[in-house]
């Protein structure tokens, strides 16, 4: 008789074990699936907030008066643009990334200070770090203006003001930062290099340092070993308090997920098993029998593991329904996870399929053993 | 045919079969007797080479059985015995002839199964499980079942243990007709009715 047959019909004759081993399974890739798409909105969420707080390296030349930076923020020491091009020349992994180019220097604006704030249009990534862009670019012959500046010369959006002696539309009105963003006037690079007379110069990169460090690591230090190379002229701070709630943030988020999401599916995968193992106790007679028949200990393993591949198939498919459809459900409302990353992605169904019937089989790999190794002798010597 | 030489079998300190021979020629019909402990169960499963013996051997057609691996003692009870039981142990998820179809070689292409169950009376019973049936059409099932593969040999532990003395005989008519046929039967039985059928009786007591 063929075994899936006989799966078939076992699963029919004992509703409840099958029901709850799928259920099992299904919780299993359903919360896998949920778990990992609210991982990946909370990776989301935390580099959201991290732009949003801005790169955390300030690469300087190496000549530049620290008291001067510290105190006015920014190098009156320049050094050519192209130098962060040296980035994209390198062999070795580093834990440099969003590196863009930037020249800013201090000014009187309409009897203010004020920061010009030249900003490259694009970020140079170093091999194997490309990422989505981080800054806001400025277009050309446009400025964006801190709030408390724009407030005390009651500028708005789309006047034109003059910056320095050039004239720029102002493209925006930065929101209340709270912070030196108050007084700076954001502009393209080449308009800032333009207008403060010092084409092809910046005095800054900013940078990003790559989540890659362990805990126990001395980050500026590995910072500062692998500039060197690079740009022998160049010096580099990382403003640490702005760094270390980043990797406690994304440290959390790792340690919360690669937490609950195991203990899940390890959970589920000791249900499947107690169950299969239920499932081999009510069997004896009917292993006993089997042997008595003649069938082989491959046989008997069959109708066990193929009965664990099925539901791991079933389970697969229903798990994967069951998570997607509860994403759609409270993905956004209880998970926060935006609605671009729910969807019917049929990659989640396409690896449920594959490590679904496996993981059913792992889990009930023991009872299968069991039912193998049953002495038929013993089950059938006290009849009944 | 079948023979054991000084077959033992212990459990822990509890001895179920003491030491016993036995010599069954091809074509016999034995009856094996004795008392509820008496290790008869015991006997014929390591007859059917399922339970090794702590000492003794057990030879089919002069080779030692448990010296095959357990493979081979599968592929040889599925060809060589049919086994029955007092309580059936039918799957009791599968219909009468998928029952019988369970232990047929090539069982989805012989009409076999169904022509036996004709034979036996359960023609109109052929879907229904184990649990709509009567004791006495369950133990046809699972005589239909042993005699499908057309064994040599039929091993059977208190086949009508559970039945009506009408159905009790009907069973051994059945194993009868196999006898007939050429076949071997060992029963373990504590009935009277295999006397009337059996060429020999053993019993496990006083033929120590």
């Amino acid at each position: 008789m063929n075994p899936i047959t006989l799966i078939l019909k076992e699963l029919g004759h004992r509703k409840v074990n099958a029901v709850f081993s799928l259920l099992a399974v299904a919780i299993a890739v359903g919360g896998s699936i949920i778990f990992h798409t609210a991982f990946a909105g909370s990776l989301q969420r935390t580099k959201r907030i991290q732009r949003d707080m801005g790169q955390n390296l300030r690469i300087v030349s190496k000549d530049t008066d620290l008291a001067h930076f510290w105190d006015e923020g920014f190098s009156k020491t320049t050094f050519p643009e192209n130098w962060v091009q040296s980035f994209t020349n390198i062999n070795d992994t580093i834990n440099y990334s969003h590196l863009s180019a930037v020249l800013k220097w201090k000014v009187q604006w309409r009897g203010s200070p004020a920061m010009i704030y030249g900003l490259a249009p694009r970020e140079v990534a170093p091999p194997g770090r490309k990422k989505p862009i981080m800054i806001t670019p400025v277009k050309n012959g446009t400025v964006l203006i801190g709030n408390a500046l724009a407030e005390i010369h009651g500028v708005k959006r789309d006047e034109t003001v003059t910056v320095e002696g050039g004239e720029f539309k102002v493209g925006r009105v930065l929101s209340e930062k709270g912070s030196g963003a108050e007084i700076r006037i954001y502009m393209h690079l080449a308009d800032a290099q333009a207008v403060l007379g010092r084409e092809g110069q910046i005095n800054e990169i900013q940078a990003l340092d790559c989540y890659c460090a362990d805990e126990t690591q001395d980050t500026l230090a590995l910072l500062r070993e692998q500039l060197g190379p690079i740009l022998p002229g160049a010096q580099v701070f990382r403003m640490q308090d702005m760094a270390e709630a980043r990797e406690k943030q994304r440290r959390d988020i790792e340690r919360t997920f690669s937490t609950l999401m195991p203990a899940v599916v390890i959970l589920c995968g000791v249900i499947v098993g107690v169950l299969a193992f239920v499932n081999t106790r009510a069997r004896r007679q009917e292993i006993g029998i089997l042997r008595a028949l003649g069938k082989g200990s491959a046989s008997v393993a069959a109708l066990f593991l193929g009965k664990a591949l099925l539901l791991g198939v079933v389970g697969a498919v229903c798990g994967f329904a069951l998570g997607t459809g509860l994403l759609f459900g409270w993905g956004n409302e209880v998970l926060q996870i935006s609605p671009k990353l729910i969807s019917w992605d049929f990659n989640n169904l396409k690896w449920a399929l594959l490590l679904a019937p496996v993981f059913a089989a792992l889990a009930s790999f023991i009872p299968a053993m069991l039912a193998v190794t049953q002495d038929p002798a013993d089950t059938l010597r006290h009849d009944g | 045919m079948i023979a054991c030489k000084q077959v033992t079998k212990r459990f822990g300190a509890v001895t179920a079969l003491a030491p016993f021979d036995l010599e069954v020629a091809s074509g016999e019909f034995i009856a094996i007797k004795g008392a509820s402990g008496s290790g008869k169960t015991t006997l014929l499963l390591t007859l059917g080479g399922m339970l090794r013996p702590s000492d003794g051997t057990v030879s089919f057609d002069g080779e030692d059985l448990y010296a095959q691996p357990p493979a081979t003692r599968a592929a040889f009870r599925a060809n060589e015995m049919g086994f029955v039981f007092q309580m059936f142990h039918l799957v009791p998820y599968l219909g009468v002839e998928e029952n019988v179809r369970l232990a047929a070689h090539n069982g989805a292409m012989t009409q076999r199964p169904r022509e036996l169950l004709e034979q036996f009376g359960l023609g109109h019973r052929l879907t229904h499980t184990p649990g709509e049936l009567s004791a006495g059409e369950r133990q046809r099932v699972a005589l239909a079942r042993a005699l499908v593969n057309e064994p040599r040999l039929i091993l059977a532990d208190e086949p009508t243990g559970n039945l009506d003395p009408e159905n009790d005989r009907q069973v051994f008519k059945h194993l009868s007709e196999f006898h007939r046929a050429g076949g071997t039967v060992i029963v373990v039985t504590h009935g009277s009715t295999a006397d009337e059928f059996a060429d020999r009786i053993v019993n496990l007591e006083t033929d120590l």
